[in-house]
């Protein structure tokens, strides 16, 4: 049977201190592309900082032409959110305090990547825990960057830029072919 | 370029039913686990929750979960791990669940965070379509994955699961 999913590309933190990464040069002869991201962040304060992505045709698009709409559950609430014309999205939360030793993850679906026509749609997953339990918290979101070129950039960073991953980190995509 | 994608192992539940689903002995071959399932329970309700173990243990569990039965959205917290649902034995007859669990660094010593959906449709006044994030608090490798109806009763026949080795490179 042909390869259906393979690897594309897998970056993983084993010294420094980056504060983001890009895939580039991403293959077009995929249907979709998945993300998966392992990681843990060396933030202090605020409570928690935000996975950020970016994506763009040959070079990294930071146009307000971003917006995404989340459901969020803190093990007390159930709530919703949405954000447009920004320069980035965001993935999801991660807490305070977590060690290099306690990952989060975010599994992210880019559908059509590499078509010329539509905009791009993508789905994901986010986990957010930390033993305090205190902050907490699991996300589902969908998230539309507005512009028809193909996706052969994905930039992957702190939201704020202020806080590096730890060693341990590691980000991979993957490519799903229809046949 | 190689498929990186594997099934270790898939589990069909016989005439009779099983008390659980386990997966042992799992290979440290890959870097990340799936685990997909289609389940039904002899619980009297709509939907059973299943409870996900590693390695036999029910220690340094906790969950975040956010779900939907049709008519409400509800957030709720415990000191477990949710490995799926299952339609229970009041569903509409022969409707099984749909669950995956996205299990990244399985091998790790890193604290082990899990990512879930689920969904217990229903031709009746609820079903239910969650999404769960799962922390196990330990450092040890995963080496056996076992999944368990919340509330007791039987996994019934025809349910299965599988859990692929995903493999970076």
């Amino acid at each position: 049977m042909a390869a259906t999913y393979e690897p594309i590309a897998t970056y993983t933190i084993t010294s420094g201190t980056p504060l983001s990464y890009e895939f580039t040069s991403i293959p077009q002869t995929y249907t979709d592309l998945v993300l998966i991201t392992a990681y843990a962040g060396n933030y202090g304060s605020p409570e928690r900082s935000q996975l950020g992505i970016q994506m763009g045709n040959g070079s990294v698009d930071t146009n307000a032409i971003y917006s995404y709409t989340v459901l969020t559950g803190d093990g007390t609430t159930a709530s919703t959110d949405r954000d447009t014309a920004l320069t980035q999205f965001t993935l999801g939360t991660y807490p305070l305090g977590n060690s290099a030793t306690q990952q989060n993850n975010s599994i992210v679906h880019f559908m059509n990547y590499s078509n010329t026509t539509t905009y791009k749609t993508l789905l994901s997953r986010n986990t957010h825990m930390n033993t305090s339990n205190n902050t907490s918290r699991t996300h589902g979101r969908v998230l539309l960057w507005r512009s028809t070129s193909a996706i052969n950039t994905i930039k992957i960073k702190d939201f704020a830029g202020a806080y590096y991953f730890h060693v341990g980190t590691y980000f991979t995509l993957y490519g799903i072919k229809a046949a | 370029m190689a498929n990186t994608f594997y099934e270790i192992s898939t589990v069909t539940v016989g005439s009779g039913g099983a008390s659980t689903i386990d997966f042992t002995n799992i290979p440290a071959t890959y870097t990340d686990l799936l685990l997909v399932s289609s389940v039904r329970t002899s619980r009297a309700a709509y939907h059973e929750s299943l409870n996900m173990s590693f390695n036999g243990l029910t220690t340094d569990r906790t969950n975040k979960r956010l779900y939907s039965d049709g008519s409400s959205l509800v957030s709720t917290s415990g000191s477990t791990m949710y490995g799926g649902q299952a339609s229970g034995a009041t569903a509409t007859a022969s409707a099984f669940s749909s669950s995956s669990i996205y299990i990244p660094n399985y091998t790790s010593s890193n604290y082990k965070s899990s990512s879930e959906d689920e969904a217990s449709e229903n031709n009746a006044t609820s079903a239910l379509l969650a999404i769960n994030a799962n922390l196990w608090s330990s450092t040890a490798a995963i080496t056996q994955i076992t999944l368990t109806p919340e509330n007791g009763g039987t996994i019934q026949e025809y349910s299965t699961a599988t859990l692929y080795g995903i493999k970076n490179s």
